[in-house]
């Protein structure tokens, strides 16, 4: 179980520093794309589907016919 | 069999863990040495083009979306990165297997919408209302795409932040004239990539 244990652990730490972490080059900016690089790590959908509804809803609202236009168009897509 | 069995798991559960964590199981499988589940993705292409081959006559479809697969990974392995070229073309087969994901899912559900909702859409309420739930639809399957996109670059060739933005920019320099080429041989409307 011990061996297990520690066999995880290391394949853990093995894939976590597979890559560097990212530097933009100012703190100001690693800072911020760390903070929005959370909500893309883990369960992207619990705030892209919100995000999308309501920005699809605005879009029909402003451009009314034309992405009418575009969904149909998309439809015959496949 | 029991390996097909195997590699169908392996599939179902990276494509779960791709949706509720995609930066660690997108780092998992670039490590991964096997490459038997990334052939469910290609089976699903299959499968897809076979029936859309019977409904729409696109004879040319299937070829269309391996070349621009295989022209993709090759592309991305013989760019300056971390690694050998043959671990960079290993690892990006199955990270860049993975993020057809998005766009299966969005071609196999345009296929079904086509047939429950037939276009053209009105401006009717209801027909309102689907643009709008296919608009989100659509808009957050291109999100997850081009996370799963940044993270196959980035885990692949195993590069920083602004290397993955200007590759990616690259790729679309290149790709963009290469899709609306395939539009205007009427291979495909919307690229499969």
């Amino acid at each position: 179980m011990r061996q297990n244990t520690s066999t995880l652990l290391k394949k853990h730490l093995r894939e976590v520093n597979v890559v560097e972490p990212n530097d933009l080059g100012a703190p100001l900016l690693t800072y911020i794309y760390r903070r929005i690089n959370i909500f893309f790590k883990t369960a992207p959908f619990i705030f892209v589907v919100p995000i999308a509804l309501l920005g699809a809803a605005g879009l029909v609202y402003i451009f009314g016919i034309l992405i009418i236009r575009l969904v149909s168009l998309l439809q015959y897509g496949f | 069999m029991v390996s097909d069995v195997v590699s169908l798991i392996i599939f179902l559960r990276r494509s779960i863990g791709l949706i509720i964590t995609p930066y660690a199981t997108m780092r998992a499988i670039s490590m991964e040495k096997g490459w038997k589940d990334t052939i469910w993705i290609g089976i699903l292409a299959v499968f897809y083009f076979l029936i859309t081959n019977s409904v729409r006559f696109w004879i040319n479809g299937f070829l269309g979306a391996v070349g621009l697969f295989m022209g993709s990974v090759i592309f991305f392995s013989l760019l300056p990165a971390g690694g050998d070229k043959r671990e960079r073309f290993m690892r990006m087969i199955k990270t860049w297997g993975y993020t057809l994901l998005p766009t299966l899912i969005w071609f196999y559900s345009t296929l079904i919408f086509y047939f429950i909702v037939p276009p053209p859409r009105t401006t009717s309420i209801l027909g309102q209302s689907f643009s709008i739930f296919y608009i989100a639809f659509s808009g957050s399957l291109l999100v997850w795409k081009i996370i799963l996109i940044y993270l196959s670059i980035r885990f692949s060739l195993r590069v920083h932040l602004y290397r993955v933005i200007y590759y990616f920019l690259i790729y679309l320099t290149l790709s963009i004239p290469l899709w609306i080429l395939l539009y205007s041989l009427g291979v495909s409307r919307i690229p499969f990539v």
